[in-house]
């Protein structure tokens, strides 16, 4: 049984197009984790390609582009955990990856790997694990209305690219002229060259970018149409109101039938609002098919698409020579500079590892203070109980006026008003009002004035005030004056209403 | 209970809450309704503290201020924060005196008591800190010299919640050098009625109108209640209660980074002034408790999930003084 009202998103019923915002709303407040689980479970597919692929390039990315399904697993786990307030943690990466990449996954590094809908549907596959038929069957009934994936997967695609572009256009306007220039021309086709490679990775950093919005939408997509077909809302709304409902009878236990009735009455006109509401759906306006593709047809014949133009452009033939040795380096040369650049090689590699683990270092060490964390979320504390923290259900004695008195022989005037105006607070709650753990004496005296009359309030203002001035005035009132205060106090506990 | 004005220079504590009184019934004259805005500009007065006014525009925050300053006397200015304006348009700057052929100080609107700083957030950081300084350290430098600022000098800076393009937000750190944050809210329909009919009537055009505003206060009556709130009874139970409010904030679910020890020392300071305005000769934990809100609401962040849900800082407060017992004992 799913506890909605743990939800930690509001559940309502959304369009598509709200539903993505929600998913990338998520996607931003839960960035860094998604980003970060996606980098853990890139990297050892990642290092597993590279020498599969022999180290090419092209290769190497078009296996991490068709692996992606791999990775966007333990980041819907994870968001689908976190929905409902469990943040997973570095502990749990086992159960994240068990979770998420389990066989089922196969057809989506298959037949669905090409299709638009995989965000949409994968939450089907990883949440539900349904299998067959019934899995046919459910795939039929979520899928109607899931059009918006294909905008949703179009979008992201494109979003991949721009990053991509304005990352080699920035290394390449960037870097100072007196370094090696990034050649934007072999980086996206020399497969030989550095740029390549610069290229390569630019993309897959596309990549763990995007895939936590992607990963996201499709889950608040699935969740939307979930709350619209299993009436999650309502659910939510119906607790809400027996909630609400439970707290009135309880506290008006006393009231006639009618009360009652009238609680009734109003789950039964919620219900039929909700009723109403769900019956003002409209059916799906579709054109014809037939006439749709007769008016495509018409338009791609138009001269302004399909027309072929040849054009001829000279070419610069370079000698075999220049193109053998280009630096022309003297005899002798060449070995110390491969000697220089294998060793510079290292020395810049074993720099980035060791950057890499300071980096790591300091994340984990720093995750607390930056806010965010793969551990489990900040247990949130209400008020943190204090030694010095007075509460007014402390143990009152049973005779109040004598306990006081006791305290007033002792010289203790503090302890004998503090009594009586805990007391006093005790007794309202006995006559009905509600008095919070944090309401002030202004306060206590406005919840009693607006339950009860002014005789049945008694002496509590002039209990009050005492207390008020002996406490943060320091004024000590007189004897005689305490004296009538507790006559009066004991009688209005007593039951009497009059004041002192 | 006349010892504390003894001490405290001219006023006794009666005269200083008459005055304050009349403050602010002197304000209402022009600002109808927003009372409770009216009684936390008080405060902050009578507290030395700066205010951050926020509200839509149109609601009178601007309206407020001058007739503050017409009530209380001292010199007025007024920079209206744009996009271009430069640190020395606020304080002041250096020039050559051709006559003389020697450097002079020309200073700049912030040597006045009272200074309205419209749409704060409109300026660029640097001038923002320029500013900003001035409020923490109560002078100025120009060319090297430091030049104090007469008190009592208080700021009241505007900012606008909608409209954001443009906009440079004041850092967390800047936030904080305001005593109170106050909201500026619509006011209510039988306000808006009393105020229409004010605005409309003999006037012609829009001008804010303070004419009704008489002085009720001298810079020096406003150092003398500043004294005698500084020297306000307090109970150590009350100083208690403060710290534990906003210590139970930074470990309070929703708030992501919860208020510093300024903060602590603000809400003191802040129903130290609400108990004198309010009559009183001492504080209770009700001046502690209706300053929280403007005192601790800008000084607070909320987590991203509080802000997905469409909370604001005001919302969890709520929560937050309901949960923290009161001082019983």
């Amino acid at each position: 049984m799913m506890e909605l009202d743990r939800a930690t998103a509001p559940l309502r019923q959304r369009d598509a197009w709200e539903g993505q915002d929600l998913g990338f709303a998520l996607a931003r407040a839960w960035f860094l984790p998604l980003w970060l689980l996606w980098w853990l479970s890139v990297l050892p597919v990642g290092v597993a390609c590279l020498f599969l692929t022999g180290f090419r390039p092209d290769l190497w990315l078009l296996a991490l582009w068709w692996l992606k399904p791999i990775y966007e697993g333990p980041l819907l786990i994870w968001a689908s955990r976190a929905l409902f307030g469990e943040r997973l943690g570095w502990s749990d990466l086992k159960t994240l990856f068990r979770a998420g990449v389990p066989r089922r996954l196969l057809p989506y590094l298959l037949w669905r790997r090409i299709g638009m809908r995989r965000s949409f549907l994968m939450p089907l596959t990883l949440l539900e694990g349904l299998q067959g038929r019934a899995a046919r069957a459910r795939r039929q009934v979520m899928s109607n209305g899931s059009g918006v994936t294909f905008w949703l997967t179009l979008v992201c695609y494109h979003f991949e690219i721009i990053l991509w572009s304005s990352l080699l256009l920035g290394v390449f306007f960037l870097v100072p002229q007196e370094l090696p220039r990034l050649d934007l021309i072999a980086a996206v086709t020399d497969d030989a060259s550095w740029a390549y490679w610069v290229s390569v990775l630019a993309y897959v950093f596309a990549f763990s970018i995007v895939a936590p919005f992607y990963v996201c939408a499709g889950f608040a997509l699935y969740l939307s149409r979930r709350t619209e077909l299993e009436a999650w809302d309502l659910e939510l709304a119906f607790k809400a109101a027996r909630a609400t409902l439970a707290e009135a009878a309880r506290g008006e236990a006393q009231r006639p039938k009618g009360g009652r009735v009238g609680g009734a009455a109003t789950l039964v006109l919620m219900a039929g609002v909700a009723l109403l509401a769900s019956a003002g759906v409209e059916a799906d306006p579709r054109s014809d098919p037939d006439q749709a593709k007769a008016l495509i047809a018409e338009v791609l014949a138009e001269p302004d698409f399909g027309s072929v133009k040849e054009i001829d452009v000279w070419v610069p033939i370079e000698s075999a020579e220049d193109e053998a040795d280009p630096l022309k380096l003297p005899e002798g040369a060449k070995p110390v500079l491969l000697l220089l650049a294998s060793s510079l090689k290292w020395i810049l590699l074993g720099l980035a590892v060791a950057g890499l683990v300071l980096l790591l270092v300091r994340i984990l060490r720093d995750r607390r203070r930056l806010g965010w964390s793969l551990g489990r979320a900040r247990r949130p504390t209400r008020a943190p109980p204090t030694e010095s923290v007075p509460m007014v259900e402390a143990r009152l004695p049973a005779d109040i006026a004598q306990a006081v008195r006791a305290c007033l022989r002792d010289g203790d005037r503090r302890g004998a008003l503090s009594l009586l105006y805990r007391a006093s607070l005790a007794h309202l709650q006995f006559m009905g009002v509600e008095v919070p753990e944090g309401a002030t004496e202004g306060e206590c005296l406005r919840l009693a004035a607006r339950t009860l009359s002014q005789a049945q309030m008694g002496p509590l203002r002039q209990v009050i005030r005492a207390w008020q001035g002996f406490a943060y005035a320091h004024c000590v009132p007189n004897d005689a004056f305490l004296e009538s205060l507790i006559d009066a106090w004991a009688q209005w506990a007593a039951g009497g209403q009059e004041p002192a | 209970m006349n010892t504390t004005g003894d001490q405290a220079g001219q006023l006794s504590l009666e005269q200083a809450s008459a005055k304050l009184e009349a403050l602010e019934a002197m304000i209402a004259r022009a600002v109808i309704g927003q009372n409770q805005v009216i009684r936390e500009s008080v405060v902050a007065l009578v507290a030395a503290g700066h205010v951050l006014l926020e509200g839509l525009p149109g609601v009178g925050k601007t309206l407020l201020v001058r007739a503050m300053a017409a009530a209380m006397g001292g010199r007025f200015s007024r920079i209206q924060f744009t996009p271009d304006l430069m640190p020395s348009d606020v304080t002041g700057h250096a020039m050559l005196d051709l006559k003389s052929e020697e450097f002079r100080i020309r200073r700049g609107p912030i040597f006045c008591n009272l200074l309205l700083g419209d749409e704060i957030n409109r300026a660029p950081a640097k001038t923002q800190s320029a500013l900003l300084e001035a409020m923490q350290e109560q002078q100025v430098t120009i060319e090297g010299r430091a030049l104090p600022l007469a008190p009592p000098f208080l700021v009241f800076a505007t900012q606008n919640p909608i409209e954001q393009e443009g906009t440079y937000p004041l850092p967390q750190a800047q936030i904080d050098r305001f005593l109170l944050k106050v909201f500026v809210d619509y006011p209510d329909e039988r306000e808006e009625i009393a105020m229409v009919r004010q605005a409309t009537q003999g006037q012609v055009g829009d001008q804010l109108d303070t004419s009704r505003v008489e002085q009720v206060l001298s810079t020096q009556d406003l150092e003398a209640i500043q004294r005698i709130a500084a020297s306000l009874e307090m109970d150590d139970s009350i100083l208690g209660y403060a710290v534990r409010l906003v210590r139970t904030a930074r470990d309070w679910q929703g708030i992501e980074t919860g208020p510093g020890p300024r903060a602590t020392l603000a809400l003191v300071r802040a129903a130290r002034g609400h108990a004198l305005a309010s009559g009183n000769g001492f504080v209770t934990p009700d001046d502690i408790k209706v300053m929280a809100p403007s005192v601790l609401r800008h000084r607070l962040k909320l987590t991203a999930d509080l802000e997905i849900e469409g909370y604001q800082p005001d919302d969890v407060l709520r929560d937050l003084l309901a949960g923290v017992p009161a001082p019983r004992v």
